[in-house]
């Protein structure tokens, strides 16, 4: 339970933060690495699950 | 024995079979090694037994080429040398630090990680440390290693009572060696000067040069230039390939498995890359620390972030949201390639008060070394999020190729080369022995020998390798017969 408040609160946290309109306009830059199961996006280098996971 | 000057010292008629210069963690080594082998030596220290501002003076110089430290805020000049601002980080070379790499000219050494294992007990004596942990593998990659943080020997303090009691070690305070007197084959004497004031010359069968990663070669270069290449005869290599470990903040991240980190008791875990994933990716050796932040970062953190790359950041978050654990700022140290270029030089227009040209360091990263920081976070970070140890994002200036940034760590102070060791005349300056090439008695210590610098912190390895070189030395100078000189 302690655990999914945190998480509430850093969501709130970060939807606060979102909403200021300049941060909005970056985009992503994604850079192809040479592992299939290792993508980078700005600079984060994440599991090709993680992109797919969310976003495919 | 401790004299305070030239005169004290010529008073008790001391007779040394070998002279070292310099009261460093590598000098003092040596003189406790030729002690245990009944072999009289005698120390000078430049400087007295505590700092002041004349003395610190001559270790001033210009730095050309990349943002450096001031190089008289990056040594300390009186006894016990460097070992007196040292942080106390301990790691011995690898065994690979000594082996080519193929694909970097001017690497490799002529001895191997074996010729120093029998001293690293004593290093460890020396150093007051307790027995290494051994490393971990994390993957094919990469490996966790213990980055000691010793409470750190000041050698001064350890060391002035022994020194004091000893009557095969004569230490001899605010004296110093303006120049080394050579003729092509052997050190035939010393100038020295004491408190300021030229006090002759001293004769020993042996000398050592031993003051530091910078030093060594100023001495060197000014002797050599005084005895017309009668001090360092085979001297293409002087004073050239040097080297430091550059060090920055290179990225931060989110560690979703805290266990297996290791983090040690300051929340810092390292990881250093295996052989075989540095040759895959052509670069030198570095390590990774992961410093952990602790709640109150996070959210800092990740408001930096989200202000950044507000999308990513919220989809990592999102993604990692039940398993995020801490974050953590990553900072990457790295061994240069030895250059040419890299070099000590004498000033043409600047000296000390004992009328010695002082240093001009010139002093350049190169695309080498670039290559090894980017390439080498992005192998960790792969390594980290395909091991689920947490996910990192690569800092902005990294990966586009920015300036480097004056306001980081920059590098350890950690002065290597200059007097490298090998076996080709034209690339070192010092044989498998620390002996300098075609001179009989002329031997070098501390990391201005190493012929590259890996990785970690060099203190242990230039302990260790001191060590080798006292044995070496109580062998060589205890067999022989010497009459008063």
């Amino acid at each position: 339970m302690r655990q999914h408040d945190s998480r509430l609160k850093r969501r709130t946290f970060l939807a606060a933060l979102l909403a200021l309109p300049a941060v909005a306009l970056l985009h992503r830059i994604v850079r192809p690495t040479g592992s299939a199961d290792i993508v980078e996006v700005d600079g984060w280098i994440l599991k090709r699950d993680d992109v797919e996971g969310d976003r495919a | 024995m401790i004299f305070q000057d030239a005169v004290e010292f010529r008073a008790s008629s001391f007779v040394p079979r070998v002279c070292i210069v310099g009261s460093g963690p590598a000098g003092i080594s040596i003189a406790l090694k030729l002690a245990a082998a009944r072999v009289p030596c005698v120390i000078l220290e430049a400087g007295a037994d505590e700092w002041t501002e004349d003395s610190q003076d001559v270790y001033r110089g210009e730095v050309i080429g990349d943002h450096y430290f001031d190089l008289d805020m990056t040594r300390l000049r009186y006894f016990g040398g460097s070992s007196n601002h040292w942080a106390g980080w301990c790691r011995v070379l690898d065994r690979h630090d000594f082996e080519p790499k193929a694909y970097v000219e001017h690497t490799g050494w002529p001895i191997g990680r074996g010729d120093i294992d029998p001293f690293l007990d004593e290093t460890r004596e020396v150093l007051d440390l307790a027995p290494f942990q051994p490393d971990r593998a994390v993957s094919n990659d990469f490996r966790w290693f213990e980055m000691r943080k010793s409470q750190p020997v000041r050698f001064r303090e350890k060391y002035a009572a022994p020194l004091a009691e000893s009557q095969m070690i004569a230490l001899v305070l605010n004296t110093q060696v303006d120049e080394l007197v050579g003729d092509g084959t052997a050190v035939t004497a010393a100038k020295i000067r004491s408190r300021g004031a030229e006090a002759g010359e001293l004769v020993a069968p042996f000398f050592v040069v031993a003051t530091g990663g910078l030093e060594n070669s100023r001495l060197l270069l000014w002797s050599n230039e005084r005895s017309n290449g009668g001090v360092v005869p085979h001297a293409t290599a002087l004073a050239r390939y040097w080297m430091e470990h550059p060090m920055f903040e290179v990225g931060s991240g989110f560690v979703t498995n805290v266990d297996a980190m290791g983090f040690d008791h300051e929340g810092d875990a390292f990881f250093t890359p295996t052989v075989e994933a540095m040759a895959a990716r052509e670069v030198l050796n570095f390590h990774v620390q992961i410093e952990s932040m602790p709640y109150h970062g996070v959210r800092k953190f990740i408001a930096e972030t989200a202000c950044l790359v507000p999308e990513t950041t919220e989809w990592v978050s999102e993604t990692l949201g039940l398993k995020l654990q801490c974050s953590a700022r990553l900072h990457m140290a790295w061994e240069q390639p030895p250059r040419e270029h890299n070099r000590v030089a004498l000033s043409t227009t600047e000296r000390d008060a004992a009328g010695i040209p002082r240093i001009e360091l010139h002093w350049r990263k190169d695309d080498l070394d670039r290559r090894t920081m980017l390439e080498g976070i992005r192998m960790f970070g792969e390594e980290f999020a395909r091991k689920d140890l947490g996910r990192m994002r690569i800092s902005d200036w990294v990966r586009d190729g920015g300036d480097w940034p004056e306001d980081m760590e920059i590098a350890g102070n950690h002065h290597m080369g200059g007097t490298r060791m090998g076996e080709n005349l034209a690339t070192s300056v010092v044989d498998r022995n620390c002996k300098v090439h075609g001179m009989a008695n002329l031997y070098v210590a501390g990391s201005s020998v190493f012929a590259t610098g890996g990785q970690c912190t060099p203190t242990t390895t230039i302990t260790a390798l001191a060590l080798r070189l006292g044995n070496h030395l109580g062998r060589v100078a205890g067999s022989m017969t010497v009459t008063k000189v």
